[in-house]
């Protein structure tokens, strides 16, 4: 039996049929990865799903490994798909995103040639639904990045591909959108940095973002959600030069 | 979106625009969504608007256009899956704007301003309204000092957050470190300041935010509060009730105090009739009393007590009053007052109101002598009054009734809000009917007529007051309120 090397998480709630463009894409890029000598674990990580989307799981997802849960929270339900994993990679999509076809595999190609562990996002992701646009992410390593844009606003998006060992160290929070903080992954994005890994971009690689008023990202901005809070700053408060230069 | 320019009618832009103002203002969409929508505007507004609050990033052709080339590859092999993307024409992906994520919104530069003001990391932030000569000032001041004793110079600052006033500036040590949202840009709003406000918390994280009539920080806490307080420790202060000439009540205790109660880690009076007020007006049940504690305002500093001071000066039969001229001081009741002593000469220091002030010369008795505005309490309880009236519809414990009892200078005072905590049977004249004027004339008789009660009762006020109003039993108390109830953020 071949190892699996990647688990790819989709997390659920209350996408009904949407799902159904999710997992076909999921399992395109899978079997593109499978195809380059990949193995490819997937879980649907389902958190209190609706009736809908049970049934539809049920019937349309017998090639993924269900995961039911009853954590209310999409960070908490990402941590416990990590410790579900057992793989050496991890990379997460939202029940109503899609991936373009070659990303488990660049991801994979990517991450094992820089050799150390970082955190890996596509090279752009297109908003399209009530929105459209192209979003480019941004690589620690390029001019164009600077820490102090992390606080006031999120760089990446949470359809990661990371090391599952970061997960499972640097743990999602519960994010809290009774007090109006949400993005669980901005929070995590910022824990990372500090934890001292790199966030990097997988070269030539597409994510398809819905932008749909119901969505979980829209509660939060409906909200006005801010990040959960870190120590990313706190302790660069003092004489430190990360808030100095000029906004654009 | 291609035909937009064409077709779109002025309404439309206005609409859109104003709709964009408001987005980036109260900060409902992230900058990359605002700026998406910033990108429908035509060119003329847009340009407007950058000089403004916003400056529209671009990307290089050169950047766009691959990007734009293998999205539309990517797109290829998905559409099938979803009939949004696979409604996508080339055209589209080739028109969509290429939003990057950078510091472009006039806030983030301004917040970033503000952070840069600060020389460490402070673990206490006080907030007040403006640095002026006012009892809820002399509190915020009062934290201030206080906390420094307790923390060190260094793990405390004040925010300045309303207005741009500093008159009371010699209050506080000159190397203080004290911040005015108005000096990051003239005429802020409120809304950005709220927004300045809670990013700098959840930045610095805090141990304890003290709110000292702050609006920016009350108007932020029906949405925030909860946010906030993830990341910082909230303390306001209450004082009394603000009354409008009809009577009806208004201020931050009537207005704020109920919805937003649930948001705070303390709530600090400087009076205990204003806390029974508000658990009455209110019912606030015992798990929220408990949250609600009275810390009396401490003296402030004096080169003395008045303790030195010569007997019998010029003003032994002249009687001060002294304060804002205010419908809420009801300066009109103690002209009336002293109408019906025209035995005794009555001082009237203080400024205010200009149309109740012509109100009151027109009405003043021959016995009444304006004064206009005064330097300091202190200087005017110098001069060696015989007795200081006091009239006011409520009050905390007013701090010109602190430094006339702290002076030695007998009281006679209504028995309203906070003022029975000090001016007693046995330390003053206090006047259960408050707005009787005759009722304060036979006060002021009998205080008058009876020199050795006089000091017998001025005697103990002073004592009392220096007990009651000590600034170490405030430091220790605001040391015990800190420890015991806010939480280490970090």
């Amino acid at each position: 039996m071949t190892r699996s090397e990647v688990t790819v998480v989709v997390n659920a709630h209350a996408e009904g049929l949407m799902l159904n463009a999710t997992l076909r894409s999921v399992r395109q890029a899978a079997d593109a990865a499978r195809a380059a000598g990949i193995g490819v674990k997937a879980i649907v990580a389902a958190d209190r799903p609706d009736p809908l989307t049970r049934e539809f799981l049920a019937n349309g997802a017998k090639d993924f490994e269900v995961l039911e849960l009853d954590h209310g929270d999409l960070g908490l339900s990402r941590q416990s798909a990590a410790e579900a994993a057992a793989t050496e990679w991890i990379c997460f999509v939202d029940g109503d995103d899609l991936w373009a076809p070659n990303w488990i595999a660049a991801a994979v190609e990517s991450a094992t040639r820089f050799g150390r562990p970082a955190v890996w996002h596509p090279t752009c992701s297109l908003y399209f639904g009530e929105a459209l646009f192209i979003y480019p992410h941004v690589d620690m390593e390029s001019p164009e990045f600077e820490l102090r844009y992390l606080a006031v606003d999120n760089y990446w998006t949470s359809a990661v591909f990371a090391p599952t060992e970061v997960v499972l160290k640097v743990p999602f929070l519960r994010s809290s959108s009774r007090d109006r903080l949400g993005h669980e992954d901005w929070n995590w994005h910022c824990r990372t940095i500090q934890a001292g890994l790199l966030h990097k971009v997988v070269p030539d690689t597409v994510h398809f973002i819905r932008r749909r008023a119901g969505s979980m990202s829209a509660h939060a901005l409906q909200h006005q959600s801010m990040c959960l809070p870190h120590t990313l700053f706190a302790q660069l408060f003092e004489g430190s030069t990360v808030f100095d230069g000029e906004v654009a | 979106m291609d035909s937009f320019d064409l077709h779109m009618t002025a309404r439309t832009v206005a609409r859109r625009t104003v709709r964009y103002i408001g987005l980036v203002m109260t900060r409902r969409l992230p900058a990359p969504m605002v700026r998406a929508i910033a990108d429908q505007l035509p060119p003329l507004i847009k340009a407007r608007l950058r000089n403004i609050i916003f400056s529209v990033p671009s990307s290089p052709p050169e950047v766009e256009g691959p990007l734009k080339t293998l999205v539309q590859n990517a797109l290829l092999s998905v559409k099938d899956f979803d009939s949004e993307l696979g409604w996508l024409v080339p055209q589209q992906i080739q028109t969509a704007p290429v939003i990057r994520p950078r510091l472009t919104l006039n806030l983030h530069r301004l917040l970033f301003n503000l952070i840069k003001s600060f020389r460490s990391r402070p673990s206490f932030v006080v907030l007040l309204n403006a640095l002026t000569h006012g009892g809820a000032e002399l509190y915020a001041v009062s934290l201030y000092k206080a906390l420094v004793s307790i923390y060190g110079p260094n793990a405390v600052a004040m925010i300045v957050t309303d207005q741009r006033k500093d008159t009371a500036r010699d209050w506080l040590p000159t190397d203080a470190t004290v911040l005015f949202l108005d000096d990051l840009q003239p005429a802020l709003d409120l809304v950005s300041k709220g927004y300045l406000l809670r990013h700098l918390f959840a930045l610095m994280r805090p141990r304890a935010v003290f709110n000292v009539n702050s609006r920016a920080l009350w108007d932020s806490l029906p949405a925030y509060g909860g946010t906030i307080r993830a990341f910082t420790s909230v303390y306001s202060t209450m004082f009394c009730y603000d009354y409008r000439g009809d009577g009806a009540k208004g201020g931050y205790g009537a207005f704020s105090f109920r919805d937003n109660l649930k948001h705070h880690d303390g709530v600090l009076l400087d009076n205990e009739a204003f806390r029974r007020q508000l658990i009455e007006d209110y019912g606030v049940p015992p798990s929220q009393q408990a949250k609600m504690h009275t810390l009396y305002t401490p003296l402030q500093d004096l080169r003395d007590d008045g303790a030195s001071l010569p007997p019998g000066g010029p003003n032994q039969n002249t009687i001060l009053w002294a304060g804002r001229f205010a419908f809420q001081k009801l300066p009109l009741l103690a002209l009336e007052i002293a109408r019906l002593c025209p035995e005794y000469a009555f001082h009237f220091h203080g400024e205010g109101d200009p149309a109740l002030t012509e109100q009151m010369k027109a009405a003043a008795p021959s016995n009444v002598t304006f004064f206009g505005r005064f330097a300091s309490m202190e200087a005017l309880l110098r001069e060696g009054y015989g007795l200081m009236l006091y009239t006011s519809i409520t009050d905390g414990v007013p701090t010109v009734i602190q430094g006339a009892a702290r002076f030695g200078v007998p009281i006679v005072a209504g028995e309203v809000g906070g003022i029975p905590e000090l001016v007693r049977p046995d330390t003053g004249w206090p006047v259960a009917r408050a707005s009787d004027a005759a009722a304060y004339a036979t006060a002021i008789r009998h205080a008058m007529q009876d020199s050795e009660e006089r000091e017998r009762r001025a005697g103990r006020m002073r004592k009392l007051v220096v007990q009651q109003h000590n600034p170490a039993r405030f430091a220790v108390a605001l040391r015990a309120l800190v420890e015991e109830t806010s939480r280490d953020p970090l």
